[in-house]
């Protein structure tokens, strides 16, 4: 069954395929974003409909759990509705990367407030239910891949699961973390040998690298 | 979503391609219900006025706040000052009634009424031609006549 099947969007909007996400033109966004800022629910169903899972699977992908992921994205949301309906955030093409770095923002306080109360995950996903849908991806494979990515930075690791997982492109990436395009993809190149590295290698290697 | 070359890279690509299909299970995971759980949060937190309770109403009551306050003192007490001016203000003109209207004289007859009246005074004065009389025969005053001079002053003094 296709995933779109699964989990349908709810398209309000003229919505179009960018790098495999929905997403609007920037005339569009900034016409949507003009009716937000009145309080108008029917747009701000459309912008849920549009960044909502894509900041669900922000969450998701650090917090190892659907539940803490869903909080978050209430919280960033609710945070977003009360800055542009009061006026804090001005419309200038950037509202995804400011979306989403309101996002990471939030993702990290979690995982501060987790370290503190000792609920820190080990990196093993078992909540996971929707299936993978790329042939010649594995189940197998993807644990592997998740095993991998908690023995990546916390930089490293932000801009994999900005880029994959959050669907930002490149240049929305260096905006919200302010960093030089070149540097970006660089690391971002870097962090993707790793992987591969690292899933190719036998697991007992991987368990070593997770515990150091 | 790759848009960067791995040729020289062999395995990445497939790297990419599970890293895509992670983020797409990640995105599918929420039931259909997920959208409107978000947005209802949206609502309540921040599009639907939350009624004011009374503890609130009390925290944003207008006299708490000082500026306001001071202006309402300040107009409180030249309202104040100018009732008491106004109070204070003699009336003008003659006071209506009919006493007032009877004590009312024209120029004329105030001068009228002073001759009368001290044409008045005239009549009831007691006669001292007697005792000037004796004044002058005998040069000067005697305790008898000190006496009746006395005597005619305090029942001049009584019958005025």
């Amino acid at each position: 069954m296709p995933i779109r099947a699964l989990c349908p969007l709810n398209k309000g909007a003229e919505l179009v395929q960018d790098r495999g996400q929905d997403t609007l033109p920037p005339e569009g966004l900034t016409a949507l974003l003009e009716r937000a800022a009145t309080g108008e629910g029917g747009a701000w169903s459309e912008l849920v409909s549009i960044y909502g899972r894509r900041v669900f699977a922000l969450a998701r992908s650090r917090l190892h759990s659907q539940e803490a992921a869903e909080e978050v994205t209430q919280s960033v949301f609710v945070t977003v509705a009360r800055k542009v309906t009061g006026g804090e955030y001005r419309e200038s093409g950037r509202f995804e990367a400011w979306l989403f770095r309101v996002a990471m923002n939030r993702v990290r306080d979690e995982i501060r407030r987790r370290r503190r109360s000792m609920v820190e995950s080990n990196g093993h996903d078992q909540d996971l239910t929707c299936p993978i849908d790329r042939p010649g991806v594995s189940d197998e494979d993807v644990q592997a891949l998740r095993a991998a990515m908690a023995t990546l930075s916390d930089a490293d690791r932000e801009i994999i699961e900005l880029r994959h997982h959050g669907g930002l492109s490149f240049r929305e990436i260096a905006e919200l973390t302010g960093e030089p395009m070149g540097t970006l993809l660089a690391r971002h190149h870097r962090a993707l040998r790793k992987l591969r590295d690292l899933m190719e290698a036998p697991a007992d290697e991987n368990e070593m690298e997770s515990s150091r | 979503m790759s848009d960067t070359s791995f040729q020289n890279d062999p395995g990445i690509e497939l790297v990419e391609q599970a890293l895509d299909a992670l983020g797409r299970a990640h995105r599918a995971q929420p039931d259909a219900g997920f959208e409107a759980r978000i947005l209802d949060a949206v609502q309540r937190e921040v599009l639907m006025p939350q009624p004011l309770s009374f503890a609130h109403a009390r925290e944003r009551s207008w006299w708490r706040d000082r500026v306001v306050l001071a202006s309402a003192a300040s107009m409180l007490i030249v309202a104040s000052i100018a009732l008491m001016l106004w109070s204070s203000k003699p009336s003008i003109g003659p006071v209506p009634g009919p006493i007032a209207r009877g004590d009312t004289l024209t120029p004329a007859e105030e001068v009228d009424e002073l001759i009368a009246t001290v044409a008045w005074l005239q009549q009831d004065l007691p006669n001292l031609n007697s005792l000037n009389e004796r004044a002058a025969s005998i040069g000067g005053l005697d305790e008898s006549l000190f006496d009746q001079a006395e005597e005619a002053l305090l029942e001049t003094e009584e019958s005025i």
